[in-house]
């Protein structure tokens, strides 16, 4: 069979098959036009950032964030975003997964020449995934890491002083998401989870540049960079919606993007407040992770999830609680209008 | 997606009890009986309630006005206002009289007929003769005075690897005529779109004076696209007006990518739902029998195919819509779906219980239209070829372990709302729905299928051979809307043979109509600005 | 399968006659069963929905299978359930595409079965126990796109 030229610059052969389009390109093509989609989407509109802001790239050694630290750094320098990048690490106390993971995100440091801070449970909440797992089994640990994850991510970045968190999301994590909010009835993130960047009244912004950038393709781009990564397995696999119509995934975010609710649900959604132990944002008195170390402290674990007992501000003599945070004090011109006053307030009150 | 990577918003307290609860045989109250009047046995299980034969006959129809009686009385109510108990009650116990007819779509498979039936049953039809009903015999007010059914007729093109298809119009007339003089029969089939006759057709079917000829709308001139290109260019009819309605019908179908198919039936579907009310002047309402079961498919296949800008309306029970007619004029109409509250499986005990299982097919079948077994379709589990169907299955197995899956997804459904003002709205010459903003613009960003960078040296080769009639025509890409698109856009693919070729495939009346009627409308506003008169 | 008229015995010794067209409903004549005290019963099966095209275009059959069949470790037998019918249906009456009706065991989601007019989610489902003359009613509820 004769080589097929590529289908955007006719002249190289073509190597590879988009998962996107379906389009046979070659190599240098497919990495500009993935460049180019990541470049799109972060100028759309108003753009995702601002001249001098500084970003930290949520880092966890696998593929999403090393490529995301890859492409940001390429295109910050070719497009002149004039971005201050720093890398972000969360260990989790994973042994075995996590330690070959962070040494990744080191190599990545190294690679890239950007400053790396690495946050862990341990510093911030004294326990450890692999501790945790040991208490409450194997079957509700997602939520822990995913809640004390949130909080660390946050926490590392006020630490750094940053303004903005970006994440690897990927096309098929938002494909996902939509999906699964339709399913579960979930309206009120289904009206967010589409969106580009996000950001609660009082947490730093996060964003997701790969919005648009199938999962399929930034395997491959990291494959044919050379990049290092640390494997970890795909659980969930969108193959049957590929297979069908390549196009799927992008078009069920754009129907996530059009999807507008109702009034009544809007207004319905929990005022913020901030935990009374920690000053991390929640909808109750105590936030998700005081909550939930309070209760793996007390030995219990499930309960924890219903926050029946949440009630004091003082935890109990003898348990560890999480530090008090720190909102971020610098009052640049990224912050919106509302934000400047609740950001002059915090200040008044220190 | 890794354990470490829970998207925003997700760590919360939901979380814990983020999974909905697995169907467990909860023994509190006995089963044995209805839960209902607690006296006769218990026959079916119904989300988690169990019901005796007449008590499921009765919730099943108290269901079906509670979602037709307020709807009918303010077609301004909202989804979730038509679930507000009170509204509901307002509906009373039947709906004023109407006057006038009523469409009714009769695909054949359990939903569409149990609705019929039951209308049939409890007088909503008219007999047909406008005499004046004898309360004093128990006769009901009829809603309406009389009832259009209309079929149409897939069997055509539908290449079932089992056994031939069936065109089931005779059966289904058959039945329809025997339930009294109410009801007109009006059979189509889908290659009619491709008929200029169809609309002389129908006003034959129904007793309708033929139009005067000045008046008779010209659909008589097709219009045609290239569909391998993806800017979709249109070309003047090509003079094949000797294929017949059928073959244009399956020229077009092969031309389509498989996946494709389905959504380009259902648009088939509408529009023909669509004519027929627009030629009988006093039809008001519009009931499709759409079920809560279908209603949670249409939700996720919709989203899949990107059709979340007009889901709502889509969606929703009351779709109100202004129709043009021939004197230009508009008439409001009314599409109803009185079947929202009610699932699958009750239409289908119900249709049992009434002896109408062996009229019911429920299998639409289009995943096979077409020509079927090409090189390059692929394929999804369970050999399904369309994301519709993939839905379903989906759908279908969530419910086993999950049961209050379609209530969950169509309780979303209905907090969706439509952002654009319909009336202003442009429309898309194929489903004839509001038109997303920027449906191609963004389709050209978040995909890239060219590089600026790279010129095409096609090009230069393309002003010698055929692809040059391309650059100058009219893009259909640029009106349609975002699912559409999606259906009509080759598979990127194309072999460089193929493109030096351009076969333009006839396009549906309908569409070649609404495509002029956007020239027209584009010309009306520049007009002032044009110097020369074409 | 559905145009021999081939005799299909089934491990109990039982056969089944597959029916021809000219058959509207298809009749069992089991031979002489091989061990005393085996009776069977009469099973009337009707498909809906369209789902009769996958057995041989017939809505309605009228069956014997036998009244008592081994448990699972062979040591008694016990009375026939719906997940023998199920398996056993599989084997001698469906003439296309298993998998449209069945699902390992039991039977794809989205087929509605009913016994003497009740919903088999109420009959226990596959371990319903069958008696003579029950009548099942399988009714397909997929659209197939």
């Amino acid at each position: 069979m004769p080589p097929t030229p590529c289908s955007l610059c006719h002249t190289a052969r073509a190597l590879v098959k988009r998962p996107k389009t379906g389009q046979q390109v070659c190599k240098d093509c497919f990495f500009e036009v993935f460049e180019t989609e990541v470049h799109n989407t972060i100028v759309e509109g108003k753009g995702i950032f601002e001249r001098g802001e500084k970003v930290a790239i949520g880092a966890s050694g696998g593929k999403d964030s090393t490529v995301l630290a890859h492409v940001l750094s390429v295109l910050n320098k070719r497009y002149h975003y004039g971005l201050d990048l720093f890398l972000l690490s969360i260990d989790e106390g994973i042994t075995g997964y996590r330690d070959d993971s962070l040494e990744t995100v080191k190599q990545n440091q190294i690679e890239y020449g950007l400053p790396l801070k690495i946050l862990s449970y341990n510093e911030l909440y004294g326990w450890t995934m692999d501790k945790i797992v040991e208490q409450v089994g194997r079957r509700n640990n997602c939520t822990f890491c995913g809640v004390f994850r949130r909080q660390a991510l946050d926490r590392g970045a006020a630490q750094l002083g940053v303004d903005h968190i970006v994440t690897g999301h990927n096309a098929d994590d938002i494909a996902e998401t939509v999906l699964m909010n339709i399913m579960r009835g979930d309206i009120a993130r289904l009206g967010r989870c589409t969106a580009v960047t996000t950001q609660s009244e009082d947490t730093i912004k996060r964003s997701k540049p790969f919005k648009y950038a199938y999962e399929k393709e930034i395997v491959m781009y990291a494959y044919f960079k050379k990049l290092t990564y640390f494997s970890t397995e795909c659980i969930y696999s969108p193959d049957d919606l590929e297979a069908i119509r390549p196009s799927a995934i992008v078009d069920i975010i754009h129907s996530g993007e059009s999807f507008q609710l109702e009034q009544s649900v809007q207004k319905g959604m929990k005022a913020m407040q901030t935990c009374l132990r920690c000053g991390y944002i929640s909808s109750n008195d105590l936030c998700k992770a005081c909550a939930l170390l309070e209760g793996l402290e007390a030995g219990l674990d499930r309960s924890a999830l219903r926050q029946t007992q949440a009630n004091s501000s003082n935890a109990p003599t003898g348990h560890r609680t999480i530090p008090m945070f720190e909102r971020y004090s610098n009052v640049g011109a990224s912050q919106p209008a509302e934000g400047i006053e609740k950001a002059v307030q915090a200040i008044e009150i220190k | 997606m890794s354990c470490g990577d829970i998207p925003d918003g997700l760590a919360t307290e939901e979380q814990g009890e983020a999974l909905m609860p697995r169907r467990v045989k909860v023994q509190r109250f006995d089963k044995s009986k209805c839960q209902k009047c607690r006296t006769a046995k218990s026959m079916y299980i119904i989300r988690n309630v169990t019901y005796c034969k007449e008590c499921f006959s009765h919730s099943l129809f108290t269901r079906l006005t509670r979602t037709l009686h307020p709807a009918m009385r303010s077609t301004n109510l909202t989804s979730s206002e038509l679930k507000n108990k009170s509204l509901a009650s307002i509906g009373g116990n039947r709906p004023l009289p109407q006057g006038g007819s009523v469409l009714i779509g009769l695909s054949g498979g359990s939903s569409s007929i149990a609705l019929l039936d039951i209308l049939v049953e409890r007088e909503y039809i008219g007999k047909g003769d406008g005499r004046v009903i004898d309360r004093t015999k128990g006769e009901k007010q009829p809603v309406w005075d009389r009832g259009i059914i209309l079929h149409v007729d897939f069997s055509d093109v539908i290449e079932n690897p089992i056994s031939k298809e069936e065109d089931r119009s005779e059966e289904l007339k058959k039945w329809v005529e025997g339930k009294g003089n109410g009801l007109v029969w009006v059979g189509l089939k889908a290659e009619d779109v491709y008929d200029g006759g169809l609309r002389k057709k129908i006003r034959g079917i129904v007793g309708l004076p033929k139009e005067a000829e000045g008046e008779e709308r010209v659909d008589g001139d097709g219009v045609a696209v290239d569909l391998k290109n993806p800017d979709l260019p249109l070309f003047p009819s090509s003079s094949s007006s000797s294929s017949t309605p059928i073959d244009q019908l399956r020229s077009i179908l092969s031309a389509l990518p498989a996946a494709s198919r389905p959504s380009f039936l259902s648009s088939i579907l509408d529009s023909l739902i669509t004519t027929t009310s627009q030629i009988i002047p006093d039809t008001k309402h519009i009931l499709l029998a759409e079920t809560s079961t279908r209603q949670a498919q249409r939700l996720i296949a919709g989203t899949a195919l990107g059709k979340g800008y007009t889901l709502p309306l889509d969606l929703s029970v009351i779709n109100k819509s202004s129709l043009s007619i021939t004197d230009g004029s508009k008439r409001d109409i009314v599409r109803l779906k009185p079947m929202k509250d009610i699932s699958f499986k009750e239409v289908a005990i119900y249709t049992h219980l009434r002896g109408l299982n062996g009229l019911v097919r429920n299998a639409r079948n289009w995943d096979n239209a077409g020509p079927q077994g090409r090189k390059g379709d692929s394929r999804g589990k369970g050999n399904t070829r369309s994301l519709e169907s993939l839905t379903e299955q989906f759908i279908a197995s969530l419910a086993v372990t999950h049961p209050a899956t379609v209530s969950t997804i169509n309780r979303t459904g209905d907090k969706l709302r439509f952002t654009g003002v319909k009336e202003d709205e442009v429309t898309c010459p194929v489903c004839q729905l509001p038109v997303d903003p920027n449906a191609l613009e963004w389709k050209s960003r978040t995909a890239l299928t060219s590089l600026p960078t790279k010129t095409l040296p096609q090009d230069i080769g393309a002003v010698t051979n055929g692809v040059e009639q391309g650059k100058d025509k009219e893009s259909l890409a640029k009106m349609l809307c975002y699912a559409c698109l999606t259906t009509f856009t080759p598979p990127t693919v194309v072999s460089k043979v193929a493109r030096t070729e351009v076969v333009p495939i006839q396009l549906p009346l309908w569409v070649g109509g609404n495509v002029r009627d956007r020239r027209r409308e584009m010309r009306e506003e520049i007009k002032g600005f044009l110097i020369d008169e074409e | 399968m559905s145009t021999s008229d081939d005799i299909i015995t089934t491990s109990n010794g039982l056969g089944y006659t597959s029916s021809s067209a000219a058959h509207p409903e298809s009749l069992v004549k089991p031979p002489q069963a091989p061990s005393a005290g085996e009776d069977t019963i009469e099973i009337k099966i009707e498909f809906g929905g369209g789902l009769h095209l996958l057995f041989s275009s017939q809505p309605s059959h009228k069956i014997h299978i036998p009244r008592n069949i081994p448990n699972d470790d062979n040591t008694a037998t016990q009375p026939v359930n719906m997940r023998y019918l199920v398996k056993w249906m599989k084997s001698n009456l469906l003439s296309e595409r298993e998998e449209m009706f069945g699902d390992g065991d039991g039977v794809r989601p989205g087929i509605l079965v009913l016994i003497n007019d009740a919903d088999w989610e109420l009959e226990g489902e596959l371990e319903y126990e069958l008696r003579d003359r029950d009548e099942i009613v399988f009714i397909s509820t997929l659209h197939g796109g």
